[in-house]
């Protein structure tokens, strides 16, 4: 994919990826409510038994991503300002893949749930399309809000990397040409019945880091829009500072609580997940663990949530689990 | 099939090896078959109890029950590691075939006609389903039962 857009430098000058909707996030939460969810993550979290699940730990949700879908990021570079359709992709397919390892059975059939089958190029370029949600945003522009985007997720829901010949399109790749088929024209009947099929059946806004660290822990994938910057570097224990302003939509994929990392950075660290692909160097390694994060993220400081937007899904209608034909010995005794 | 499960299907086939079972296929007493199996509980019984055992000659017999009571032990061992190798039935699956592959001349495939749906049953019963799933802890532990007690049905002395 060949692309001049170099996302630090546009980001770092002024581009605007993600952008706080009022209206957007009013719509967000009244649609959540109409299915039937709750857009307070602070009651979520106590009626669903969050409430402080992650307090102390080392939550590891990506590690979840890692086994479904092993290599699958830190995904391509983005091409244009589509960062908010990166962030809910990625959060939406830890979710996905948290309820998968976690063997929950789906909401509504009332059995556990698989995984598509996809190629290594369609993994390695992170298996839920951010296109298809893109499509929906109804203008030709870059940016998006957070609001939107989910709102997108939970009722129109998503496509996956592969072919689709009856729809005439091959998402596989990430790639500009897919970004641009749909923005202001609204994408077909035919893909919005595909996507319908699998969507993100709730979101919920969260507030402040002890509800990011609960939900992260309980395997709910937590997506963020800020005007954060960060540095490009990791230190020794795979964390980096927060400098400069992005207007930047990025996921939060894992939690330290641990009183140990507490206790050496001043306060429990998050981990965040650009979709720059491999933007940043230095050490990977989870503090006193031989766990890596993966290449593109980063660990920093907990209150950086408390600058962010949050919303966080559940309950993806995912795939069925496909049945194994045999369980070994069929034609091999 | 990979590198790793590759390796743990040579560590079947040195385990089922070490007791003695690929050259020496002697008609063996309980006590000196080197098989350490005990009975199984009721319930690992029932996933077991259509195994065609009257079909199978006895060498052969005590041939499975060795295979099988060494899958068991290094499905037991593979749980106790920090990175899994056999984390989905998938992977159960491919390195059952595998062992068994490596552990059975290709002539004698299929000389029990129905013993490899049976034994396919016996797995599909233990999981719950034949879904293709994580193993977890619990799951591995009923594969475990399930080697086991394939072990003992097949024993000259299983029931």
């Amino acid at each position: 994919m060949a692309s001049n857009f170099d996302p630090k430098t546009a980001y770092s000058t002024g581009l605007v990826g993600c952008r706080f909707d009022p209206r957007a996030h009013e719509i967000l939460c009244d649609s959540i409510m109409r299915a039937g969810g709750d857009p307070d993550g602070g009651r979520v979290a106590y009626e669903w038994g969050l409430a402080e699940a992650g307090k102390g730990k080392l939550s590891t949700p990506w590690l979840s991503v890692e086994r479904v879908f092993p290599g699958c990021w830190p995904g391509p570079a983005q091409v244009i300002g589509d960062c908010v359709a990166h962030g809910t992709a990625n959060a939406v397919l830890l979710s996905m893949c948290c309820e998968v390892t976690g063997g929950l059975p789906d909401e509504e059939t009332g059995r556990p749930e698989g995984i598509p089958e996809l190629s290594p190029t369609a993994i390695e370029n992170v298996p839920i399309s951010c296109e298809s949600l893109w499509w929906w945003r109804g203008y030709d522009g870059d940016g998006w809000s957070c609001a939107d985007a989910a709102q997108v997720a939970t009722t129109r829901g998503f496509l996956v990397r592969k072919p689709y010949p009856d729809l005439k399109i091959d998402l596989t790749k990430y790639s500009d040409s897919n970004l641009r088929l749909y923005g202001s024209k609204q994408p077909n009947s035919f893909i919005a019945a595909e996507a319908f099929l699998h969507k993100a059946r709730t979101a919920t806004v969260l507030n402040g880091r002890e509800q990011v660290r609960d939900f992260l822990a309980a395997g709910y994938g937590v997506n963020t829009c800020s005007a954060l910057g960060f540095e490009d570097v990791r230190n020794e224990d795979g964390y980096s500072r927060q400098i400069g302003t992005w207007q930047h939509s990025q996921p939060l994929i894992g939690y330290d609580d641990r009183p140990e990392t507490i206790s050496k950075y001043g306060q429990a660290l998050v981990l965040w997940l650009n979709s720059w692909n491999r933007w940043n160097t230095g050490p990977r390694t989870v503090r006193g663990t031989d766990l890596l994060i993966p290449e593109g993220a980063y660990w920093s400081l907990a209150s950086t949530i408390d600058r962010c937007r949050l919303i966080a899904f559940s309950s993806i209608a995912g795939w069925p689990r496909p049945k194994l034909h045999t369980y070994g010995a069929r034609g091999h005794i | 099939m990979n590198a790793r499960l590759r390796i743990a299907i040579v560590a079947v086939l040195l385990v089922f090896a070490w007791r003695g079972k690929i050259d020496s296929l002697k008609w063996l007493t309980p006590s000196q078959d080197g098989v350490s199996i005990q009975r199984p509980d009721d319930e690992a019984m029932k996933w077991t109890a259509d195994l065609p055992v009257n079909d199978i000659a006895p060498a052969d017999r005590q041939y499975y029950s060795a295979f099988y009571d060494a899958l068991g032990s290094i499905i037991r061992n593979d749980g106790t590691r920090p990175n899994r190798l056999i984390d989905t039935s998938e992977k159960f699956a491919k390195f059952h075939a595998g062992s068994l592959d490596l552990a059975i001349d290709q002539k004698n495939v299929g000389k029990v006609p129905g013993l490899g749906d049976k034994i396919d049953a016996a797995f599909i019963a233990a999981s719950g389903d034949a879904d293709a799933k994580p193993v977890d802890s619990a799951l591995a532990d009923r594969y475990i039962r399930c080697c086991k007690a394939l072990a003992w049905r097949l024993a000259i002395h299983g029931e």
